[in-house]
């Protein structure tokens, strides 16, 4: 059994953490699962339930910026009609169910590292930065460079993920998650498309697909092969932009088979919704 | 009528809405202990060795040994408590374990050492009936239980059929999935009697069983139903009772077991799986002339209820049909999986399935309309069904299919302009009672003390409200006002045995027990020499039985309810994903004793099929099951079951209490083959298994 | 390990208790205080059925840290028959047989009651979202949806 140390301020909790076989505990709603399954016994709690100032989100002119205690709620109420970040709005409204999202926490979905978590893909599509800070200091890296593979990161020993920064930006961007239930679901696939449009034609493009690799893993390959694409004029355009699509993603994703589904459905369901997302954000 | 017809909600539900109402889990004494199985890792083994040197000595242990009879009383008897020489599911019990603590008695699991030689794994019926496969268990292949039966001649029928339909289906392994995990208390009184309380659906079962395992008399053994989480026919048997029972038998010291979610998925009693072939002929007008069914039941480890499950597979395979050739043949496999049992619906939700999808697409090809071609076939009181048993009682699926065909719902479909919307629908059946030669009686006694009267019922409420409704039928029978009339159900000392709460029969049963306990009550109240105010009756009913008789007993059943239900839904065509909009159901069940427990009945078994046609199957690795938690055997969230409309027929059974006939059961058996025959309009696609495979959907639009 | 010291009201009563560091809010309550009218139905956040308020927001206690309740106000389903407006919502449940097995219904209700503080006049879709956290088995949820109906201002 393990001891638990409250921290009333980010300082603290860092300190707390510089010693060894101590974690982070944000709301629990993974942790303590795993408890439940005889996981993660071991390690002393430094639980951040208490420290405020990672509780709230801030808008600056380039860029939000969301402490990692902010709740899936207070991101999907908080973000509504926040232009591109809408999505992360949607994606929270997604997770779980209502008891999920009133504990589940930003930081815990990106720490725990699931290749289906719901925040993931709009945080990539949006080229999030992570702001990890502990004793010795603090650095900034992308979220793409953070996240390493299945419930793994690049978070070293004592480092606390304090906070989010998400650059503002032009374009709009669509979120959808494919699961087995309308709640309480573990996506089967989620994604979130970015774009920005410009003289009709595809300027930047940013698509990142959640629980088809290892990790939530952006589409390279595609977005290389629309970029500076037109926006179609007939059905058979459309079309070409579909095949494409079809393409290239299999160059960017590697599902796997498991109890959810197979391999080959995430592929057929995320090349789908990639267009539909394109389609849509190119006839705003 | 005062009371019956009448919308009620339970009578104990405020209890249960602030969280006063105990559940069997609720229990707790000084001293308890608590209870843990240590259960078998592999599917099939040879138990060579149990080693129980490392456990603590301050921890109590029990393996068959101690038992005075290590059986679990079932139709087979093949089953025992805890395994001895053999395992035959992963889960099953070992060895009962029971110490001061929860956390000392689960690490003292890890201190039994067992030694096995494992044994090659039947994985299902397909392998199970393949000529020298290895047996589950020794003395018997594993094509348990069969039984075949030809009404006419189907080679007669099919030669004169127009079209010939025929497919294969499987039906998955579903979980009742109640939201109470199972559940005992065991304690022992001021008597040094033995005292249960147990989550369950019969509590004289379970005095029986008791009595085998601990050598007591039943007089010292004392069951009694606690509030109870929803059974859906997983409570009807073997749960968590047992084991505390022994260990407080032994030690004398209260014990309890609550099951986690993960053993009650991994290890209690199931649905069976279904491997069917249906085969129908029809003339151009829409007759069905020729049926042939051919059923596999895949029930697990031991035979639990399976005989009887298969009995009614037979029974219910041609459907709420008249058909002049009817062949059916039924094999019950045993397998290494965890015991297949009662649930809900007990083998007509699987005899319904193929049958409807074939129905509607016979529809299809001849053009005719979806209410027409059932209406057209329908049996009608004094037609024979599909084993050639006569329909002895009042029938009205025609009544039940013409208020889907008048109602808003049905008619709003020629609107409909998305091409990715449909509707589909199927009719179904299902037996009440226990059937031919099983025991299916009951006894009710009343107590006049002035004018308050206490009703002693022996069922147990599951939470399907059947003290509700038999309290409106006891209090309508004696002109009582509600108050004046007490329930008393399922305590095996003070109510009578009235067998399980099963088959639909609970509220027909101890109605009509009811009811005549309140005519012997009437007798004496009309003889002036007796004492008025004071008078104890007892009441007797049994149910009706079906005039043939078969090789095996529980068949055939005399009096049916029957259902037709609707759905209308939505195909995703990015994902091939199924979104119901909208259900819609009627009932034939007789006179409606309380339409709100009515609608509840059929809304929730809806609800249950729901998520076995979308979402809910056992999946099995070599035995073991690998969504063994609610995150990955996925049940409807509100979200996922649509509105629900509940019609039902004014109708009445002469035999039945008040004019009723049982219902908790058929609401569960259409709506699979409802949204399939949905899915098959929009996409074109046939559907041969559930739960639906949005992938097999999805490739199917993706090559139009 | 060190035991924890937790204090909380719960159903406005104030509460100090030692507690294992890492024992669960429903273990508090269950097993601890044996207020059992909070259920257990499975462990891992999955089903609802031990949702309580802990500050006014639903959770699930069965993987809420019970240290995390440490000064916070706790809403159990005991709390609630005692409330003229929030017990309401339990005779609605009866009279419109959203109680059938009554396991979900303690959890049910304070989804419910929290749904109601939030948005007092929820749509049919924002009902089955507010209680899509709570599995129920018995009723197919129309009667839950129709209980909540019977609640709302206008209806």
């Amino acid at each position: 059994m393990s001891n638990v140390f409250i921290a009333q301020t980010v300082k603290e909790a860092c300190e707390l953490l510089a010693s060894p076989n101590r974690i982070a505990c944000a709301g629990a709603t993974n942790l303590y699962v795993d408890r439940y399954f005889g996981k993660m016994l071991e390690p002393d709690l430094v639980s951040l339930h208490a420290i405020d100032e990672l509780k709230r989100i801030e808008e600056y002119e380039d860029y939000w910026l969301i402490g990692s205690m902010v709740t899936f709620d207070q991101l999907e109420n908080t973000l509504k009609g926040s232009g591109a970040l809408e999505a992360l709005s949607k994606a929270a409204s997604l997770v779980g169910g209502p008891q999920i999202r009133n504990r589940g926490t930003i930081g815990g979905n990106i720490i725990s590292a699931s290749p289906s978590a719901d925040s993931l893909p709009v945080l990539m599509a949006l080229d999030a930065q992570l702001l990890l800070q502990s004793s010795e200091g603090s650095r900034q890296v992308a979220i793409q460079d953070f996240m390493t593979g299945v419930k793994r990161t690049d978070l070293k020993e004592g480092e606390l993920l304090t906070q989010i920064q998400i650059p503002k930006k032009t374009g709009h961007a669509l979120f959808q998650k494919v699961g087995k239930r309308n709640a309480l679901a573990i996506a089967v696939c989620n994604l979130c498309t970015y774009i920005n449009i410009e003289e009709n034609q595809i300027k930047d493009i940013a698509i990142a697909i959640g629980s088809c690799a290892p990790t939530c893993v952006r589409a390279k390959e595609v977005e290389k092969s629309l970029l500076a694409w037109k926006k179609p004029a007939d059905d058979n355009e459309w079309k070409l932009l579909k095949e494409k699509i079809s393409e290239k993603l299999p160059l960017d994703i590697c599902p796997i088979d498991d109890v959810r589904a197979t391999a080959s459905y995430r592929k057929k369901v995320a090349a789908n919704i990639i267009f539909q997302q394109i389609k849509e954000l190119m006839e705003v | 009528m005062t009371y019956i017809g009448k919308s009620k909600g339970r009578l104990e539900g405020l209890e249960k809405a602030r969280g006063r109402a105990r559940y069997a889990a609720d229990y707790s004494a000084k001293n308890m202990l608590y209870v843990k199985l240590l259960r078998s890792p592999h599917a099939h083994a040879k138990i060579l060795n149990i080693d129980l040197s490392m456990v603590p000595d301050d921890v109590h242990v029990f393996t068959a040994k101690d038992l005075v009879i290590n059986n679990v009383q079932d139709i087979l008897e093949d089953q025992p408590l805890l395994a001895e020489e053999k395992v035959r599911f992963l889960g099953e019990p070992i060895a009962i374990l029971a110490a001061d603590s929860l956390k000392k008695a689960e690490e003292s699991l890890q201190k039994i050492q067992v030694t096995y030689e494992l044994l090659p794994v039947v994985t299902d019926c397909a392998m199970a009936m393949k000529e020298g496969c290895v047996r589950v268990h020794d003395h018997t292949i594993n094509d348990v239980m069969n039984f075949t039966h030809e009404k006419g001649s189907i080679s007669k029928g099919f030669a004169e059929a127009d079209l010939i339909l025929s497919d294969s289906f499987h039906m998955p392994i579903q979980d009742h999935g109640y939201m109470e995990p199972e559940a005992c208390f065991a304690t022992m009184d001021e008597n040094n009697h033995l005292l249960l309380y147990v989550s369950t659906q019969n509590v004289f079962h379970d005095q029986r069983m008791v009595c085998d395992i601990t050598g007591r008399d039943p007089s010292t053994v004392h069951v009694m139903a606690a509030t109870i989480g929803g059974g859906f026919g997983g409570k009807d048997g073997n749960t968590a009772q047992l084991y505390p029972a022994l260990v407080t038998h032994k030690t004398g010291l209260p014990s309890k077991l609550v099951f986690t979610r993960e053993e009650s998925l991994q290890c209690s009693y199931k649905r069976h799986s279904a491997d069917l072939t249906v085969r129908m002929g029809l003339k151009n007008d829409g007759t069905i002339v020729a049926f042939e069914g051919i059923g596999f039941l895949d029930t697990g480890a031991y035979g639990g209820l399976g005989p009887a499950v298969l009995s009614a597979l037979m029974e219910h395979f041609a459907g709420p049909y008249s058909i002049e050739h009817v062949r059916v043949e039924g094999h019950l496999c045993y397998t290494n999986k965890p015991v297949a049992h009662a649930m809900r619906g007990f083998g007509a939700p699987q005899a319904c399935f193929g049958t409807e999808i074939l129905l509607s697409r016979a529809a299809r090809k001849l053009g005719m309309d979806q209410i027409a071609i059932r209406k057209k076939n329908a049996l009608i009181k004094g037609l024979t069904a599909g084993l050639g048993n006569e329909m002895l009682h009042d029938i009205d699926y025609i009544g039940a299919l013409e208020l889907i065909e008048e109602s808003d719902f049905w008619k709003n479909q020629k609107d409909n302009t998305d091409p990715y919307i449909a509707y589909g629908i199927a009719g179904g059946h299902q037996s009440s009672g226990m059937g031919k030669n099983i025991p299916d009686d009951a006894a009710v006694r009343i107590e006049k003390r002035g004018d308050h009267y206490k009703v002693y019922c022996g069922l147990v409420d599951l939470g399907q409200g059947n003290t509700t409704s038999l309290h409106a039928v006891a209090a309508e029978a004696l002109h009582a006002s509600e108050e004046d009339v007490e329930l008393i159900m399922a305590d095996t000392a003070l109510t009578l045995d009235c067998g399980s709460v099963a088959g639909s029969r609970s509220t027909f049963i101890a109605g009509n027990a009811i009811l005549d306990a309140v005519s012997a009550l009437k007798k004496e109240l009309a003889d002036p020499t007796k004492d008025h105010d004071s008078i104890t009756v007892t009441g007797h009913a049994s149910f009706p039985q079906g005039r043939e008789t078969f090789s095996i007993a529980g068949f055939p059943h005399a009096l049916f309810s029957f259902v037709v239900q609707a759905v209308k839904l939505r195909i995703d065509p990015l994902t091939g994903q199924i979104r119901l909009l909208d259900i819609i159901a009627s009932t034939e069940t007789g006179k409606v004793i309380n339409p709100l427990g009515m609608e509840g009945q059929v809304q929730g078994g809806i609800g249950m099929s729901v998520g076995y046609s979308l979402s809910e199957t056992c999946e099995f690795d070599q035995g073991r099951l690998k969504n063994d938690s609610f995150s990955t055997y996925l049940m409807p969230t509100a979200m996922d079951v649509p509105p629900i409309k509940s019609l039902y027929v004014d109708a009445f059974e002469e035999v039945g209490p008040m004019g009723a006939k049982g219902c908790a059961e058929v609401s569960t058996v259409p709506m699979p083959a409802a949204i399939a025959s949905a899915i098959e309009g929009v996409t074109g696609c046939q559907i041969h298994s559930m739960p639906f495979d949005p992938e097999t959907i999805l490739d199917q639009l993706m090559s139009q | 390990m060190d035991k924890f010291l937790l204090n909380c009201t719960i159903n406005g009563q104030n509460i100090s208790i030692k507690i294992d560091p890492d024992a669960t809010l429903n273990h508090l309550l269950r097993e601890e205080l044996h207020m059992t009218g909070t259920k257990l139905g499975c462990g891992s956040g999955d089903c609802g059925a031990c949702t309580v308020l802990v500050n006014g927001i639903s959770v699930n206690s069965c993987i809420f840290p019970a240290f995390q309740a440490n000064g916070s106000d706790i809403l159990t389903i005991e709390g609630v028959e005692n409330d003229p407006k929030l017990s309401r919502v339990q005779k609605a449940f009866v009279d419109y047989g959203a109680v059938q097995c009554g396991f979900c219904s303690p959890g049910m209700i304070m989804s419910v009651i929290r749904l109601l503080e939030r948005n007092p006049n929820p749509s049919e879709e924002e009902i089955r979202r507010g209680v899509s956290g709570n599995l129920c088995r018995c009723t197919g949820y129309q009667a839950i949806i129709n209980a909540v109906r019977s609640l709302l201002p206008f209806e």
